[in-house]
């Protein structure tokens, strides 16, 4: 869900950010390579100020529920896959956005176009986000709680499953988040060999 | 002969200081084949996209087709020229999706546009290559089929930048006649660049020449 919202939200802006010239493109480029970096503690703590009861959106009741694990979590790989979109088409072959332009592209039709053409440079993006939010605990932890059957998520529990000495139990919680994460790379390489 | 574009004190430098063309006046007449010569790096590629409307001057002003092009009249503008590239850029695809991609763009019915497709390519002899992959192409296929979606469009400017470039000589004859029968149609117009001399004094009506600095010194 998190991986869904952020790539919606990630991906036009990105392409956005990568055509356009504007002031201070340059920094915010710098400001998302280092919120890139951020610690995932800190949007947990962050966000736990916001959605707790006396926080700004402490009304919602957001705070110890799955939506407040998305949120954090939707944060917390925003930039990842802004960043890696912008990268990917700035990447692109230089020809590609005046060829598209002199075929009389509009606006919507370009972005479109270069979204297919760097199509494989941004499904990375996607699974380097997806990659980020399964393997997260702090804001799953602080924004979930750690419910069990509600906001547990698999790293929330092989940390609690350690805790408890049931070392084999998260080992294996672990084994099975990794295999998860091989089976989204290896659909990726696939897609790539298919060309699609 | 009616203007079609008119360039009044035209400046434009990709980084400051550093002037690429410098032009005072120049006009260019419709139905007529232009032809931009000067040496490597004289800024014809350059003078060619100002007019392609793919660059905007730094300063001065360009006239189309009697009127001066806004910011909102770009995309307009655009869709009335097409660029040929020397290096062209083909999309992932089949060639055939290549070629019916500015049509599409422009919303034209998919019969009408398969059969501009179709006219096209086999105007520009690369009518077999429709389902191969753009990828597949040769420097010189790839060119032909760089030409065959900009005739697609039916542009009333073609323009074309050094497109005697990886072709045999007999493809030269083929796209020398292609030129010309294409400024033979109504309202229709070809700019091209070229380093070679010959060619240029051959097929233009007009030649300009620009000096290495960017400076427009006869034509």
């Amino acid at each position: 869900m998190a991986v869904f919202v952020a790539s919606i939200l990630a991906i036009p802006l990105g392409t956005l950010v990568a055509i356009n010239e504007f002031p201070g493109k340059r920094f915010l480029q710098q400001l998302l390579n280092t919120l890139m970096a951020m610690p995932t503690v800190v949007v947990g703590l962050l966000l736990y100020g916001v959605l707790s009861r006396q926080g700004a959106l402490g009304d919602l009741g957001l705070l110890y529920t799955q939506w407040a694990v998305v949120l954090g979590e939707c944060l917390l790989i925003l930039p990842i896959i802004l960043n890696l979109t912008v990268t990917a088409i700035q990447s692109a072959d230089s020809r590609l956005l005046p060829t598209l332009l002199t075929l009389g592209a509009n606006h919507w039709q370009l972005i479109m176009m270069v979204l297919s053409e760097t199509r494989f440079a941004i499904m990375t993006a996607i699974v380097t986000g997806f990659g980020r939010a399964i393997s997260e605990v702090g804001a799953a932890m602080m924004l979930g709680g750690n419910i069990e059957g509600f906001t547990r998520t698999m790293t929330t529990a092989i940390a609690l499953e350690t805790n408890k000495g049931e070392f084999e139990f998260g080992l294996a919680l672990g084994i099975l988040l990794l295999t998860i994460a091989f089976l989204v790379n290896y659909g990726l390489l696939l897609l790539q060999r298919k060309g699609i | 002969m009616s203007e079609l574009y008119c360039l009044d004190q035209i400046r434009f430098a990709y980084l400051k200081d550093q002037v690429v063309l410098d032009i005072p006046k120049l006009e260019i007449a419709t139905n007529e084949v232009t032809a931009i010569q000067g040496s490597n790096g004289a800024g014809k590629s350059t003078l060619l996209k100002l007019l392609a409307f793919l660059e905007r001057p730094r300063r001065g002003s360009i006239r189309y087709c009697g009127k001066k092009v806004s910011t909102a009249e770009l995309h307009l503008s655009r869709r009335s020229v097409s660029l040929v590239a020397q290096k062209p850029y083909l999309l992932r695809g089949t060639v055939f999706e290549n070629v019916i991609l500015g049509l599409k763009f422009r919303g034209v019915p998919t019969q009408l546009a398969e059969k501009q497709v179709f006219d096209a390519l086999t105007k520009t002899g690369v009518g077999a290559f429709a389902d191969k992959p753009a990828a597949h192409l040769s420097g010189g296929e790839a060119q032909k089929v760089a030409l065959a979606r900009a005739l697609a469009l039916q542009p009333k400017v073609l323009l074309l930048d050094e497109p005697f470039n990886h072709l045999d000589q007999a493809s030269i004859k083929n796209l020398s006649q292609l030129i010309a029968d294409f400024a033979h149609l109504d309202g229709r117009s070809v700019i091209f660049t070229s380093h070679d001399q010959v060619l240029a004094d051959l097929l233009a009506n007009r030649v300009i020449r620009i000096s290495a600095r960017g400076q427009v010194i006869s034509g």
